[in-house]
Formats: C-alpha cells, structure tokens, sequence
C-alpha cells in the first residue's frame, strides 16, 4: 500500500476527495486486470490531484485574472466624488494612488460607514460637519473631506506576476478579498477579487 | 495523555491488510487472456517440439508460463510491457548463470543469490518481471542441458521465447477493441 496523503487543506482549489468504493467502481469500469488495489488507486489519485493543484495554482497568475481598466482615487480626490464613482462603476473598493500612480491606501465602501457611525470621532467625519456648517478653514476655503482622511494605509497589494498559491497566502494573512495589483515598479496596475480570480482558475 | 502506540502492536496490525480486492474481469476478457496465453505458449512449446526435439537446446523453461499470464492476463500492468518481459527475462538469465557459475559449489547459495541480485537488477534497470526470477532461478537449478548452454541461456531458450511471446502478445491483445498492448515500449 503506498504512502497515504492528507487532502490539501490551503489550496485555491476544493479538494474533492473520493472513496475506496468510488475507486473501485472506476476500476470496475475500466475493462481489463488493473494490479492496483482500490486503496491504492485512493492514494495514488490524491497525489496526483495534489500535482495538479499545485500546477494550476501556479499557472493562473494575477495577471489574468485582475481588472486593470478598475477605478482608482488620488489622494486629494473628495470623498464625495470618491463615492460617486464607486457608485457608478459598482467598484467595491478602490485604490487610492499618488502622482506617480503609487498606491498609497484603499478605500472600501465599509470605510464610508465607518465615518457615519455616530461616536465616531473621525476626522473625515468633522470635516463634513465642517463643510456643511460652512466654517472655512485658515485659507477661507470650505475644507472638503478627502480620500486620504478615511483611506485605509498602507494597502495590502498583490503582485501582477503573483500566482494563484501566493495570492491565497496574502488572503489568509491579510483576511482581505480584494487587492490592488501592481506591477515590478510598483505603480498600480488593476484590481483584483478573489472572486475574479476563482473564475479564472475554473474557467 | 495517550500512550505512544505499540511497535510491535503496529507490525501486527499491518497484517490484517485493511484493503479490499480488486473487481474482477468481465468474461469477454477472460477468454481473450485465454486466447493469448494458449497461442503464446503454445507457439513457443510447438517451435520446441518440432525444432529442437532431441537437440542440447531448449525453448521452453517454466518461467514463460509465469510471463503468459501477465502478458495476456494484466495485458495494462507495467510488469507486462515489451521493456519489462525481454529485460527482465534477459537480464535475470545473465545474473542466473553468473551466479551458477560463481558459486558452483554451494548451490543453494547460488539459488538464493541468484533470485535476489535478479530482483534487485530488474528494479535498477526498471524491467521488473515477475518471472524474471524464476528464469534466474531455473538457470541455477535447470539440471545439466540448462547448465550446459552457459550464457546461450541468456539467448535461447530465454530471449528467443520473450520476444516469441511478445510478438504472440502484439498480434492477440491488439484483436480486441478494448485491449491495446503495449502501454509504452520503452
């Protein structure tokens, strides 16, 4: 009997398991003297399915599977536009970048609760009673709530050459789903879901 | 807190086995196994009959019957291909008659060298054959005609009966639509 195996338990992919007595229907199947026990046809179909988990979590790459035409914010964007244009584009969140289109912070649709919460003593939300009080600012302009006031920093990226394996990692160290991607020089290339990237494992 | 497991516990419990058997074959299946083995032998006992009757040269030795049951029988298993049944059979005839040879004055060492140093080169060469060690086996033990070939054993009866029975194997598994033989030459 060879070497058993444990199902793989941190895989992008579900580990679907079979049983002796599906192993040998398989073998009763097949016509002709197989000499490899039910048990053994098990174990050798766990490792094989382990070699191709592994292949194909290294064959899907980030680059595939990321939305690169996604909406970005630059810091100094007002919130106020930021949530327009999540709202327009049905982004869940989006990446806030700076002039050199470096990624600098996220902004996830909960953030905007956040500010709302009723002891919440946060500044982007003092800068929206502010602004609707009209008090104005040491220049006398009315300060606007900006991106960068509720802007979660630093994001958690992922690589545009990241593979399926490493993506899931940063999931499970992060227990984030969604992740700007950027590229070698670290500019922002597109965003990625967990979800997109499923899709595009099982496609 | 759990005691650690008994090793003696565990090498008993090895023995119980724990997995099932295989399914067995259909019938059509059977029959074909049956075709092969009696055409593969028969061809290689018919060629001994009428050629080399009453010659110092043989044909048949024991082990073939072993190969005709994984040829035709395990038609897929890897024991079974064209690389295991010549190489397995060839190189354990060399090993069997080397060890004849060397330790012709203990034959029961010479026997019992002989299967094992066969085993373990048809593993290192990956031409494991079963018979191979009965071919290795019968070089020691095979009596005077079988001793008087020296290494011609290697070549006649046991090259020359492999690829009879490999050639048998080719035109017969290959007749059913659900048999393909070989799995791989090489």
């Amino acid at each position: 009997m060879v070497e058993e195996r444990s199902p793989p338990a941190d895989e992008p992919f579900p580990f679907v398991d079979i049983s002796d007595q599906d192993a040998y229907e398989a073998m009763a199947e097949i016509s002709g003297f197989l000499d490899i026990t039910p048990s053994d046809f098990k174990t050798l179909y766990r490792h094989a399915y382990q070699h191709a988990v592994d292949r194909l979590s290294c064959a899907v790459k980030v680059r595939a599977a990321m939305d690169s035409a996604a909406v970005a914010v630059a810091v100094d964007t007002p919130l106020i536009a930021v949530a327009e244009r999540m709202t327009a584009t049905g982004a869940a969140f989006v990446p806030v970048i700076n002039a050199r289109r470096i990624v600098v912070g996220v902004i996830a649709r909960s953030d905007f609760l956040v500010c709302i919460a009723p002891d919440h003593d946060h500044e982007a939300l003092r800068l929206v009673g502010d602004h609707r009080r009209g008090r104005r600012g040491m220049a006398g302009a009315v300060p606007l709530p900006l991106a960068r006031h509720i802007m979660h920093t630093p994001a958690v990226t992922v690589g545009i050459d990241d593979t399926a394996k490493e993506v899931i990692a940063t999931v499970k160290r992060s227990g984030l789903m969604r992740f700007p991607v950027i590229d070698a020089d670290g500019r922002l290339a597109g965003v990625l879901s967990l979800h997109d990237l499923m899709n595009q494992c099982f496609r | 807190m759990t005691s650690p497991p008994d090793p003696a516990q565990g090498y008993f419990a090895k023995m119980k086995g724990g997995s099932r058997p295989p399914p067995g074959v259909p019938p059509a299946e059977i029959a074909w196994s049956w075709l092969g083995a009696f055409l593969g032998i028969g061809t290689v006992a018919w060629l001994n009959d009428r050629f080399l009757d009453g010659t110092s040269i043989v044909l048949m030795i024991g082990s073939f019957g072993a190969s005709a049951v994984l040829v035709y029988g395990a038609v897929r298993s890897p024991l079974a291909q064209p690389r295991n049944l010549v190489g397995g059979h060839v190189l354990s005839a060399l090993v069997g008659v080397a060890s004849r040879d060397i330790f012709q004055q203990a034959p029961w060492f010479a026997a019992a060298f002989a299967v094992a140093t066969a085993l373990a080169v048809m593993h290192v060469t990956r031409t494991l054959h079963p018979p191979g060690g009965a071919t290795a086996l019968i070089a020691v033990t095979g009596g005077a005609k079988i001793a008087n070939l020296g290494f011609l054993y290697a070549v006649v009866p046991v090259a020359a009966s492999a690829v009879i029975l490999l050639v048998v194997g080719l035109l017969v598994n290959n007749l059913s639509r659900r048999r393909h033989y070989p799995e791989y030459w090489w």
